[in-house]
């Protein structure tokens, strides 16, 4: 069956069936990312989600003004915005099942027994060796902590520049906490500037220039 | 029965230019219709009511077609990262909404320096004037008439300001301190409802559209309108060839996405406005005898100078709230404190200071828009409680001079999903580019030290350039021997063919395109309006002094 647009359904990436001659990894006809991530996230067993949160506490660290970056359920998140196994690694943040949880499983349970400095530096080996993983994980930290409303009333609470900061822009929007133009302000804004009539544009000195090729 | 269908005039592509020429045609009584590779963007589909809104601009809402991959895009190669949707409406579905116009300079680049391949424009700022107050009230512009940097134009239509906020308030304290020009700017974002649309509520994230409708768009501004008139827009349709008989556009041939079969329409008129890429793409993808080069291209003019604008992004982060999050992202104010030329500089052209908003949280921890991306560990917290919504960004937008190497070719070995040729770009930037845009870096921390900017970060001159702006490649002029197009946007070689979007332009000015996009398309509808009968029975393409006037 095909949805709406007629496109046949693909969660998540073209299916590896799709035919493979062109660039970029293949065909453009399928592969629209669902809003929201996968419908079916993919699944982390005990162990690797273990690690995926304490991973979450090393990027950001805990701080008693905030949330715990493993309390806010992460590892959801990463489960819907990671490519699953079978399907092509198309979509931000590039980042597929099969890798990514042989990651995790590399780092372990010594990852979840080490201390924070010891975790630090385990992460930062990852970071130097250039891994793809560190960035990955570190996007879906970043993306996923701040986008919990938890975390959203902590920045409103924390940050004097946040106060006012209400997460998804719709539907409150703004507008009644945006400053208006100040009439005095405003009435100084045409002191400066000017421009050229169509028969003011004459030739200018070349010979000024003063960049060669 | 006949293999083919048969209208009055065709239109390739539903964007500024498609759906403009569209809304003037469509009471004539004509038989129009669009075709649009992509579909019609439903509200639902947008990402402001969710949480992770700011992890999804980097998926489908990805600006450029090679990282969002979506089914209706094609592939762009080439070291380029061109930034447009395929969709009703265009790029401006994702667009910022700046709505500058060209000055009445920008028309006369040729005789200013005549650098590179610079021409001046068949037709002057006067002329397209009216053209341009008409469309603005088409789409719904935000703004204050009298900005002394431009001609009087009290006869557009504005819907009161975009509201400043910290950020834009502290602009235009740091220009208007240094003496330089400043103004608020004029945004496609309507500040009243209109019909099936709502009024801007500050928003933000119009980089990834608007669902209320508050963003101006042909989705809302024209396209309800033109079908309610019976032009037949169809979604999900892509042009594999433009084709020609007998020195004339005679249609096109179309694959319905939805069942993948090919259909044929002739057509009296042919409009063709598929962007500054796509558009030469089409052309040069619609090689057939008679046209061994391409249609249109008997001169090899097809995809030269090519322009995206020189772009740097400028950081400042101040010791106190400038709340970036909030307010339409439409620029809240500008400085063409260095729009013209002074020689003095050492270079041509000049460029704009445009004041740009914020995202979110995510957006501050992942670097803004120059990489500046937060530490992780023990610095984490520290870094975003000074970083996040203290931050104001300037975009540094130069005129690029247009280079004949700088070019939109087909990619010999790249296909599309229908096997349709890719598009290839070549663009480099040019000496004169790099020393206006070190200038412009300058200037712009200039401005937000003086009001207290503690830290800066920028991108440098930016190479490739963020394309949101596709230029210059089937070019209007003055000679058949200097461009593609006549001054109505007719092809020299074949009269009923048009080409009405951003590479219809001559020279890029140091401003957003789309406002004078538009104001072309207005104009070349209602030429096409006015003189329908002369045009369809014209063989060759007149001349600029010779073509019917409006």
């Amino acid at each position: 069956m095909n949805n709406a647009l007629g496109e046949k359904p693909a969660p998540f990436g073209a299916p590896e069936t799709t035919v493979e001659p062109g660039w970029g990894g293949g065909f453009f006809e399928t592969g629209r990312p669902r809003l929201g991530g996968l419908e079916q996230p993919v699944q982390f067993n005990d162990a690797q989600a273990a690690v995926l949160n304490a991973l979450a506490d090393t990027i950001i660290p805990p701080h008693p003004d905030w949330p715990n970056a493993s309390e806010v359920d992460l590892v959801a998140f990463c489960g819907r915005y990671i490519t699953p196994s079978g399907y092509k690694n198309k979509h931000f943040p590039f980042a597929d099942a099969d890798s990514f949880t042989a990651a995790l499983d590399k780092l372990g349970q010594a990852f979840v027994d080490a201390d924070p400095a010891e975790r630090a530096k385990a992460f930062e080996a990852l970071e130097k060796a250039e891994d793809p993983f560190f960035e990955q994980i570190r996007a879906l930290v970043y993306y996923g902590y701040y986008s919990r409303p938890e975390v959203v009333i902590a920045i409103r609470k924390n940050v004097p520049a946040g106060k006012d900061y209400h997460g998804p822009p719709l539907p409150y929007g703004y507008i009644q906490s945006l400053e208006p133009w100040d009439e005095t302000t405003l009435a100084q804004a045409n002191e400066n500037g000017s421009y050229l009539e169509t028969e003011q544009v004459t030739r200018v000195d070349l010979s000024k220039l003063t960049w060669t090729k | 029965m006949a293999s083919y269908e048969e209208v009055d005039v065709l239109i390739i592509g539903a964007g500024p230019g498609g759906a403009g020429v569209a809304y003037e045609l469509k009471d004539t009584g004509a038989k129009i219709v669009c075709l649009e590779q992509g579909p019609w963007v439903t509200p639902p589909e947008h990402p402001h009511y969710h949480d992770e809104w700011e992890i999804e601009k980097q998926r489908g809402w990805a600006y450029d077609p090679n990282v969002r991959q979506l089914p209706e895009d094609y592939p762009v190669t080439g070291t380029t990262t061109p930034y447009m949707m395929n969709n009703v409406g265009g790029s401006t579905v994702h667009y910022a909404g700046h709505w500058p116009r060209y000055k009445p300079v920008d028309f006369r680049k040729g005789t200013e320096h005549g650098l590179e391949g610079t021409i001046d424009w068949p037709i002057s700022y006067e002329d397209l004037a009216p053209f341009y107050d008409r469309n603005d009230a088409i789409y719904g512009i935000s703004g204050l008439i009298g900005d002394p940097s431009y001609p009087d134009r009290k006869n557009a239509q504005r819907d009161p300001m975009v509201l400043p906020g910290k950020l834009g308030l502290k602009y235009a304290k740091a220009s208007r301190d240094l003496g330089w020009h400043w103004w608020p700017s004029d945004n496609a974002v309507i500040t009243r409802p209109r019909e099936n649309r709502e009024a801007d509520v500050g928003h933000g994230n119009e980089l990834s559209g608007s669902p209320t409708g508050s963003l101006s768009t042909p989705a809302h501004a024209h396209w309800p309108y033109n079908v309610r008139a019976g032009v037949d827009l169809r979604p999900m349709s892509r042009v594999e060839t433009i084709t020609a008989e007998g020195g004339k556009a005679t249609g096109a041939v179309y694959i319905d996405r939805n069942t993948g079969n090919r259909h044929e329409i002739r057509a009296k008129i042919v409009v063709l406005a598929a962007n500054g890429i796509g558009s030469p793409r089409m052309l040069l993808a619609s090689a057939q005898k008679g046209h061994e080069n391409g249609l249109a291209n008997s001169n090899g003019m097809v995809g030269k100078y090519l322009m995206h604008h020189v772009f740097a992004f400028c950081d400042s982060w101040f010791d106190e709230p400038v709340e970036g999050f909030k307010g339409s992202f439409g620029s809240p104010m500008y400085s063409h404190e260095f729009y013209h030329t002074d020689m003095d500089r050492g270079f041509v052209n000049g460029f704009g200071m445009q004041v740009a908003r914020s995202f979110g949280p995510s957006y501050a921890a992942m670097g803004t828009h120059t990489g500046y991306t937060a530490p992780w560990g023990e610095k984490h917290r520290d870094f975003f409680a000074n970083h996040f919504a203290n931050h104001l960004m300037v975009f540094m937008f130069g005129e690029d001079l247009p280079v004949e190497s700088n070019a939109v070719t087909l990619d010999p070995e790249v296909t599309d999903s229908d096997g349709i040729p890719a598009a290839h770009v070549n663009y480099e930037l040019h000496p004169n580019d790099i020393a206006l845009a070190k200038y412009g870096i300058e200037k712009i921390f200039e401005a937000t030290r003086a009001v207290g900017a503690v830290e800066t970060n920028d991108t440098g001159v930016l190479y490739p350039p963020p394309a949101w702006h596709l230029m210059g490649t089937c070019r209007m002029g003055n000679t058949p021997e200097d461009s593609v197009l006549n001054k109505w946007c007719q092809t020299w070689d074949l009269p009923n063919l048009f080409v009405v979007d951003g590479s219809t332009l001559t020279t890029g000015g140091a401003v957003n395109p789309t406002s004078t996009i538009g104001a072309l398309a207005v104009r070349a509808g209602e030429y096409i309006k006015r003189n329908y009968d002369h045009i369809t029975s014209q063989r060759t393409t007149p001349s600029n002094a010779d073509a019917p006037s409006m």
